[in-house]
Order: C-alpha cells, then structure tokens, then sequence
C-alpha cells in the first residue's frame, strides 16, 4: 500500500494537493449531477419499502 | 506528477479515503444491482433462515425475514447512500459530520466488530462445512479430534494471504464464486419445491419455539431487521462508487433487502423441513450426498473470500486511526486478524452464539441508522461541508465538542440501552413490549427524536456546522 517505494512525504503531499482539487471540484458540482431523490422518490421509500412492509408483518401477528 | 504516482493516488481513491469524483465511478443501476446481488447472495444467508425457522412456521417465517431485510436495508442506506454517492465519500468519513472527528472512531468499533464477527463466522462455518464432506456423512473419513480448531486456522490463514494480495484477487474469485452461489440456490429452491408442496411446508411447526406465539414472531422480525441493518458498513462502499442518487439507493434496498429475504428462505425451508438450523449440516438432506458435498465445497471458498472482503474493508476502516495510518498493510492485517483467532480457539461455542451476534448487529446499526438520517436530512438539509471532513483543526465544523458530538454519542448510547431492555440477544430474554414493538424500531425513533430536539438547541453553524456555508475552507491539520 502506502509510502513502500515511494519517499512518504512526497506522496503525503501529493495526496493532500489531490484532496484539496477533489474537495473543490465536489463541492462546485450542483446536486443536479448526481440526480435528484425527490419527493416521488421519498413517497417510494415510505410507502413501499418502510409502510408495506410493517403493514404486511402487523397483519399476519 | 510521475505516472507511479498518479496511480497510487487513484488507488488511494477507490479503495481508500480520497472522495471519488463523479467521472470516476463504476456502478451504474444496472452494475449495483449485479453487486449487490453477489453481495446478497451469501452463505450467511443460510445461517439467517435457519435461526428464524427456530421459531416461526414458514408463512410467518417468509413475511419477518423479507419484511425485515428490507426495513433494515433502507433505514441503513436512505442516509448513507445518499451522503456518500452525493460527496463521494467513504462510510466512516461520513459518519464524522453527526458524531464528530473522533467520534466517528466509535463507530468504527462498532464496524470492526461487525467484520470480525461475521468473518469468524463464516469460517466456522466453512470448517464445519469442510468436515461434513469428509466425515462420515460424506466421503466416511475419521477425522481427528480438533479438526474444527485446525481447519478454521486454516481458513484464516488463506484469507490473510489473499487480503495481502489484493482486492483484485477477490475480484476473480468471485468472478466464479458468485454464480456458484446462484446455482446453489436454484438448486435448493428446486429441490425443496419438487419434493415439498407449498401447503406442506407451511403446515411444518418451527424446530424449539417459545411458547409465546408472539415473541417467535417478533424475534424473527428482529432476526430479518437485524440481517438488514448488517449491511450498513457496506453502504457507503458501493455508493460513492455510482453514478447518480438514485442509482446508489434503489438497487442496494431491491438486492440487500428484497432478494437477500428471499434467499434466507431457502434456510427457513430447509431448517422446517430437517429440524436442523445449521446450513453445514442440512445442505446433504436437501439434495443428496453428491450435491451437499458440491455444495459445501462452493460455501467454504465463498466464506473465505467474503470473509476476505469483509477484513480488508475493515483493514482500510482502521487507516482512520492515526497510529494505523501509515502502518505497513501487511502489518497492519496482521493486527487486524489477531481478534479471528478467537474462532480458533472457541469455535464452536463463538459459532452458538451467532443468533445473538446477528441481532447485535441491530443493536449496533439500529440507533447510528436514525441518528444519521436525523442529522443530514432533518439537521443539514443535505449539505456538508466536503473540506471539513478532512480538518482535525480544533474550531473546524465536526469538531464539535473535543472532536466528540456528544449529543450523537449520548444518544446512541440512549438506542443501545432501550435495545437491551427491551430485548437481551444474548440470552434471548425479551421485555413485554418487544412482543409488539421490537428493540430495533424504538431503538432506533426514540433517539432520533431526542437528538433532533437536543441538536436543535445546542449546535450551530460554528459548532457542527448546521447551516454554515459549504465552500470549501482553509485546512491546516489534514487527517488523511
């Protein structure tokens, strides 16, 4: 892994200057590039995957 | 920057701490949902429907053990995934804007824990499994006393040699592994469903149930929900390594819950059916000699390969500690598989226990699930600050209280206290109210509540960094 061949310091670094570019350019991106998790999908995760199911498990006690 | 170089740091951002950017990801709906299933395409699996048929008939046994995984699937991923696949980060970077810098290394126990845990395991099992072939049930071997012992030594040892190796190695493993396992399972479900019809099987009494018709069917709830909650350290994993949010959600809930619950079936059945919960033992009865032993023989490479992957996720979880982090990988595994050798030592008895570890995993995830959902979707509206992830400057935002939320932390403590009055794993002794409400579901709102209360009145955009603006700031002290 880390730092075998390669003198540490310089990878630390390099590795912090790829942090700092990496945070930057994550946090320029706007949430649309990711896609949204709207409120039909909220509405899904609700309904389908939380209530239905509890639903299903207080039917058959 | 030198091409040696280059390389090393994209490695260190897919399998180390570097967030991922979003031209770097692999998975899409179609790829997460191919992993996700070989993920949930698992031995522990058999183990899970086993402990539930010890209690519950199939109807009921079907409806806890889907129910619950699925339940237990999304109270994990709904915060993890999202946060992760949105910053590209690691799970237990994460967790440090609700529980702070150092708090954050808690949770890492905890995920420790659940990696050497379920690794153990699964060896055991595969140890277990290794014998059966052998011994007389199938080629009629004497073995020796302590072959359990030796075998699991074994198995330990193989998979520290592959973790040495590399995660690359795992990936042609699996690449034979998994659809191995698919066939396995086909196969059970033919075998169970051509000789057995559905009306027989569901007219089968549970293997040793209470005699509290409710607590059988409140401890397999709690069975399937721990089961989902036991993916929670692999969320993030898979999410900062796909595409879109959406993408990083749906196919983990759709594989690691649904498919996942309908997997343990094949154990619910096959424990119904041979009144034996252990997997090692009933995959002969099922269908035949020839085929238990194929069989066995695919469950023993493919625990130690999960168990391979599971300890090399947990090797990398332990570079968060500072005295871990430029320690040297094979070292560092070393330190990282000394706790398995307890499955050495103790197998059977630590292999008992494995009902109550799997509901432990609950325990664990439950509380840290709703404290996570509380913090980035109620408290930060889903906005982190990516920088100050990374700042071990005291007044950074996740510095919080001495590098501590201890808002976080006592409100986690508050789930597992509420866990363990309400439900004991280890002894499988139950409080009343479980019988209608579970430990994991109060375990996990009742803290919730508290801590949106409770962080709604005590932090802020200069503690916690509730509100505050999510350009990136000046780090001095970076803790990568």
């Amino acid at each position: 892994m880390r730092g075998a061949s390669m003198a540490g310091q310089e990878f630390k670094e390099a590795l912090q200057a790829e942090l700092h570019r990496r945070v930057g350019v994550l946090s320029a991106e706007g949430d649309a590039a990711f896609g949204h998790f709207d409120e039909r999908d909220w509405a899904v995760v609700v309904v389908l995957f939380l209530a239905v199911p509890i639903l299903l498990i207080w039917w058959l006690a | 920057m030198s091409g040696e170089l280059q390389a090393r740091i994209r490695e260190e951002a897919v399998v180390g701490r570097l967030p991922l950017l979003r031209e770097e990801r692999e998975y899409s709906m179609r790829s997460l949902m191919s992993t996700g299933f070989a993920y949930a395409v698992a031995t522990w699996c058999f183990l899970i429907g086993g402990y539930s048929a010890k209690y519950v008939g199939a109807v009921q046994g079907v409806a806890t053990l889907v129910a619950g995984c699925v339940v237990g699937v999304t109270l994990s991923a709904i915060a993890a995934a999202l946060a992760c696949n949105r910053y590209g980060l690691e799970q237990i970077d994460f967790t440090k804007t609700c529980f702070g810098q150092r708090g954050a290394r808690l949770i890492l126990i905890f995920y420790y824990i659940n990696q050497v845990g379920w690794s153990g395991i699964i060896l055991v099992m595969s140890a277990l499994a290794l014998q059966n072939v052998l011994g007389p049930e199938g080629l009629g071997w004497t073995l020796p006393a302590h072959t359990t012992n030796i075998v699991v030594l074994a198995n330990v040892i193989i998979a520290y040699a592959i973790v040495v190796r590399g995660v690359h190695v795992l990936n042609v493993w699996n690449a034979v592994v998994t659809p191995g396992l698919v066939i396995v399972c086909a196969l059970l479900f033919y075998a169970i469903f051509s000789q057995h019809s559905w009306s027989h099987l569901a007219s089968l009494p549970p293997i040793e149930p209470t005699d509290d018709r409710l607590l059988n069917y409140a401890l397999s709830f709690e069975f399937g929900l721990g089961a989902g909650f036991s993916w929670w350290p692999g969320i993030g994993f898979l999410a900062r390594n796909t595409d879109t949010q959406r993408n990083a959600f749906y196919p983990q809930v759709l594989t690691m819950g649904l498919a996942m619950g309908v997997i343990c079936c094949s154990g619910l059945f096959a424990g119904l059916l041979f009144k034996v919960d252990d997997p090692s033992r009933w995959m002969m009865m099922v269908g035949g000699k020839w085929f238990g032993m194929a069989a066995l023989l695919l469950i023993l490479i493919a625990n130690i390969s999960a168990s391979s992957i599971m300890m090399y996720t947990a090797g990398l979880g332990m570079r968060h500690v500072p005295l871990f982090r430029d320690m040297h990988w094979n070292l560092l595994l070393v330190i990282a598989f000394v706790p398995v050798l307890a499955y050495v030592v103790w197998p059977d008895l630590l292999y008992q226990k494995g009902q109550a570890f799997l509901t432990y995993n609950a325990t664990m995830y439950a509380p840290i699930s709703g404290l996570l959902l509380v913090d980035y979707f109620w408290l930060r509206k889903q906005r982190v600050n990516l920088s100050q992830i990374f700042s071990d400057d005291r007044g950074s935002h996740y510095w919080f209280w001495g590098g501590f939320n201890w808002l976080a932390v006592i409100c986690l403590g508050l789930g597992y206290a509420i866990y363990l009055y309400l439900y004991d794993p280890v002894n499988v002794v139950a409080h009343d109210w479980f019988r209608w409400l579970t430990a994991s579901a109060p375990a996990t709102v009742i803290p919730m509540l508290i801590y949106f209360g409770l962080s709604r009145a005590f932090t802020s955009a200069e503690r916690g960094g509730y509100g505050a603006d999510t350009a990136p700031l000046p780090i001095a002290r970076v803790n990568l």
